[in-house]
């Protein structure tokens, strides 16, 4: 049982995937520069393209371990988080969706948009970005 | 302290003007400041709800466009000093049971604003709270809006430059007011005063110009119709005063004229009694009087007989040197001084004759005084009437008076001999009493036209203006009481006018006095 557990674990500690409309987006992105892009520190690509973050929110099992992941808090935390952000108006705060399907097709027609889902993506116009170099982080 | 109607007005006009620029200048716009401020509190209230209302919405759903949107309503409001999100922590002050409630802000629109969590509405600035109900903020969340107040602060002296104007406006238009109400009721109250003033010392010929159509001129109009009743009335008045003073004056004359009247008959009665009484006298004098100056004559013819005898004897006995027998006749002729007695004799009947003589004159001089008068002129000489009374008044004067005639030659003149004579007595008495001791009196008589002058001039003390003005008042004497009844020249004023003739006198204090009588010779009007 202790295993199964500490798999499972393993395998949602890696199984996270970072999406990103064909247009704009790298094709590989470190981890510092992922979590700068989601925290609003970056907010053009390198083409000059501009960041547009795709969120599922945090309430879903999926956005809570993205809000561990990425901002080291949790869920109301990131919500807090981009409230703030969004109240002061410094930045776009991100685009939040109920699903991941939703997520998938707010990246595919936006140019530059990023979103973090927990599968692989086929939908066209959908890049997997990696991370570091990998696929899953 | 007593206030001008004047005063009154403009006290009146700067009381409104006073409470109109304070209701203008500050109340109001005060209230007005409030009442937007109230406004403005509401607002930015409801701003802060709506704005909290939508931020926790869009908090709850994670729809951080949402909040972007809703700040988004406030933030481009140019009044908007700042939004913020706070948060309410409960702390422990570490005391059992005792905690403060600390406000921290999470975030400011605008971010480089630092705000202190605990401010609060001010004079320049509006601060509004609205709840948050999101669990992420434990229900303790809260927007807290700032707006300025600039705009209100701007309105306020808007308002206030405007009530200053306003105020301006008024107080000129007052002061207007002021210099036209004094003109149609303080000016025309003025006039009708003076005019009243004027009025009550008598004049009424006093009138006020009617000015305005108000009731001030329907006083004034009034006030003129009083006047000139006024004036009607006492001009009735003094008509009415006229008629009775020449009434009272006619009433006085003839009174005056009933006691000189009375005091002419009084006189002539007195007079009239005296005459008969001097009439009656003097004819009874005038008989031995006769009788004694008819018989003088005879008796000393019968004296100078009788001496002639005498003589007759006396030559006989020279011659015939009869001495001898009548040496006893001669003894007693000389013992007797018979030659001294027939001159004393001869001396003696001179005497009687002439005591005759003057004693007969005295009593024509009393008859011709005493005639009593008819109502019908006399002709009669005044030399005569001159004389007789001369020799009446002869025992005052004698010895110290020296009376100078100059009788002209005048006719017989018109008169009544008798008044004429007490005239004349009057006249002379009063010359010969001026003349304390020795003078002399100057009686001078002529014919000037058709009219005979007596002059009566005496050395005497003469008397002064004031006193030569009254001698012909009736009563009026410079006499002892007793002395004079002070009617003598007043009757002979009355005389001589009676016979239409006029009475003179000249004097001066100390150089005696002159009376000239001067009356017609011939009378027109028969009495």
């Amino acid at each position: 049982m202790v295993m199964l557990c500490s798999i499972s674990l393993m395998a949602q500690d890696n199984n996270l995937v970072v999406i990103g409309n064909q247009s704009g987006t790298p094709a590989d992105i470190k981890m510092n520069e992922l979590k700068a892009v989601f925290r609003g520190e970056r907010q053009r690509w390198g083409d000059g393209t501009k960041v547009v973050i795709a969120m599922i929110k945090t309430t879903t099992p999926l956005g809570n371990e993205i809000s561990e992941k990425i901002y080291s808090m949790n869920g109301d935390g990131v919500r807090g988080f981009w409230a703030g952000i969004s109240f002061a108006g410094k930045f776009d705060p991100p685009n939040v969706f109920n699903t991941e399907s939703e997520v998938e097709t707010f990246v595919s027609q936006n140019p530059g948009a990023i979103a973090i889902l927990d599968r692989t993506t086929t939908t066209p116009d959908v890049k997997t970005i990696l991370v570091s170099g990998k696929k899953t982080f | 302290m007593r206030l001008n109607l004047k005063t009154k007005i403009w006290l009146t006009i700067l009381t409104i003007v006073l409470m109109f620029s304070f209701f203008t200048f500050l109340y109001f716009p005060a209230r007005q400041e409030e009442y937007l401020l109230k406004n403005y509190n509401n607002e930015v209230q409801n701003l802060a709800k709506t704005v909290a209302v939508g931020v926790e919405i869009a908090i709850n759903e994670q729809n951080f466009k949402g909040i972007k949107k809703e700040i988004e309503i406030v933030k481009n409001d140019p009044r908007l000093s700042f939004v913020s999100l706070l948060e309410e922590d409960t702390v422990w002050t570490g005391k059992p049971g005792q905690f403060i409630i600390h406000d921290s802000i999470i975030t400011s629109f605008p971010e480089k604003v630092t705000i202190p969590a605990e401010i609060s509405s001010n004079g320049l600035l509006i601060v509004k709270r609205a709840s948050l109900n999101t669990k992420l903020m434990n229900g303790n969340g809260a927007i807290m809006l700032g707006f300025k107040t600039a705009e209100i602060i701007q309105i306020r002296d808007r308002i206030r430059r405007v009530s200053f104007l306003v105020s301006g406006v008024v107080c000129v238009l007052a002061v207007l007011v002021g210099f036209w109400l004094s003109r149609n009721i303080s000016k025309p109250i003025l006039a009708l005063r003076e005019a009243a003033r004027l009025v009550g010392e008598g004049d009424l010929e006093q009138r006020v110009k009617k000015s305005t159509r108000d009731e001030i001129g329907d006083l004034t109009e009034a006030f003129n119709k009083m006047v000139e009743d006024l004036g009607k009335t006492r001009s009735e008045l003094k008509k009415a005063n006229i008629n009775l003073a020449a009434t009272n004056t006619a009433l006085k004359a003839s009174m005056e004229d009933l006691r000189e009247a009375q005091e002419q008959l009084l006189q002539a009665e007195k007079m009239a009694s005296l005459g008969q009484l001097t009439a009656g006298i003097a004819h009874e004098i005038n008989n031995p009087i006769n009788f004694v100056s008819a018989n003088i004559t005879p008796l000393k013819e019968d004296l100078a007989d009788i001496i002639l005898i005498l003589d007759c004897y006396d030559k006989i006995i020279e011659e015939k040197k009869l001495d001898d027998h009548f040496i006893e006749a001669k003894k007693l002729k000389e013992e007797t001084h018979f030659g001294a007695t027939v001159s004393e004799v001869r001396k003696l009947l001179t005497g009687i004759e002439d005591g005759a003589r003057r004693t007969s004159e005295i009593v024509r001089g009393l008859r011709n005084f005493s005639r009593i008068d008819q109502n019908v002129f006399r002709k009669t000489n005044l030399n005569d009437c001159i004389e007789s009374t001369l020799t009446l008044l002869h025992s005052s004067y004698k010895n110290r008076i020296e009376v100078i005639t100059k009788y002209g030659d005048i006719p017989e003149v018109d008169c009544f001999p008798g008044q004429i004579n007490q005239v004349l007595m009057n006249i002379l008495s009063n010359a010969i009493q001026s003349i304390s001791e020795t003078g002399k009196i100057f009686i001078n008589t002529r014919v000037t036209g058709d009219m005979v002058k007596i002059s009566v001039k005496d050395t005497g003390t003469g008397m002064t203006e004031e006193i030569r003005k009254k001698i012909y008042d009736p009563f009026f004497t410079t006499k002892e009481v007793g002395k004079g009844t002070g009617l003598g020249l007043y009757i002979s004023y009355g005389i001589i006018e009676k016979h239409n003739g006029k009475i003179e006198v000249f004097s001066n204090v100390g150089e005696g006095t002159e009376f000239v009588i001067t009356i017609p010779i011939t009378q027109q009007i028969p009495v």
